[in-house]
């Protein structure tokens, strides 16, 4: 058998067909595993239930309220154009509010009102300005209907 | 010189079978690995964020999806909301440093979040976690 191999060469099969598919799917497999995007993390720490200590100054508090259409409201002022995922002018006012607050050695409670409509997208876009300006009291209320 | 000789002796071919052995084998990882990936995550749409970080340590958390028609599922088995609890519960006794971790997708309505975020208070989880995308790219 084997020598009847080495004289004709005819009698191989022929692996190049099977070689190309192989890397086919190789290169197939590779490209798609690497394109998978990896989540990322938006954390909140919800309130615990233990009581402060009576002598521990009260937080600066500010409400952010999410209208069903996105709109976003910093203490009942409307902020942003719905549009804008960014929310700038948000990201400024919370970030002089913070400023100041920490001056005062006060920290910064930030209570998120979102609409029961309120996509989680404008959801998020608040949370991403809030870890953006380094707030991490946040905490959420019932929005307003 | 080299063609001639081709075509009078099959032998003096290179020998092929150890490449195919290990691009088999390279296949069957990438294979694995992409399958694996595939069934941990229910299929959303994550919201955006670009301020979120992808975290080093995923251990500790108890994933909820929620897709856009209100669909729940802890981890990848489908559940309703009045069963929720008990799960986390039993994730939480596991493993009294669990964290919720939220995918929802990016149009569902805050009032399906909200239920989620009174499951976790409820079984005294503190730690809720968005998932979100760095970018829509």
């Amino acid at each position: 058998m084997k020598a009847r191999r080495t004289l004709i060469a005819e009698d191989r099969v022929d692996l190049t067909p099977m070689i190309d598919i192989v890397f086919l799917l190789l290169i197939y497999f590779m490209v798609t595993t690497s394109i998978i995007k990896e989540e990322a993390d938006l954390g909140v720490t919800l309130p615990s239930s233990m009581a402060a200590a009576s002598d521990s100054p009260l937080p600066e508090q500010h409400y952010i309220d999410i209208l069903f259409d996105g709109t976003t409201l910093l203490n009942g002022m409307p902020t942003d154009n719905p549009g804008n995922p960014e929310l700038p002018n948000l990201k400024r006012t919370l970030l002089n509010l913070k400023l100041s607050s920490d001056r005062a050695g006060l920290k910064t409670l930030i209570i998120i009102q979102p609409d029961s409509e309120a996509f989680q997208q404008s959801v998020v876009n608040v949370l991403n300005v809030l870890k953006s300006v380094g707030i991490r009291s946040i905490s959420f209320g019932e929005g307003l209907n | 010189m080299k063609p001639q000789r081709h075509t009078e002796e099959g032998n003096d071919l290179p020998d092929l079978t150890p490449m195919i052995d290990i691009v088999f084998l390279l296949i069957v990882f990438f294979m694995t690995v992409a399958t694996l990936q595939v069934q941990e995550l229910i299929e959303i749409d994550v919201p955006i964020a670009a301020d979120a970080v992808i975290p080093d340590d995923r251990s500790a958390r108890a994933v909820v999806t929620i897709q856009n028609d209100g669909a729940l599922f802890f981890g990848s088995q489908p559940i309703s909301i009045d069963d929720l609890s008990a799960y986390v519960e039993q994730a939480r006794e596991a493993d009294p440093k669990l964290k919720v971790y939220i995918r929802a997708d990016a149009k569902v309505p805050f009032k399906n979040v909200r239920k989620l975020f009174s499951v976790a208070a409820e079984v005294g989880v503190q730690n809720v976690i968005f998932a979100s995308f760095q970018s829509n790219k």
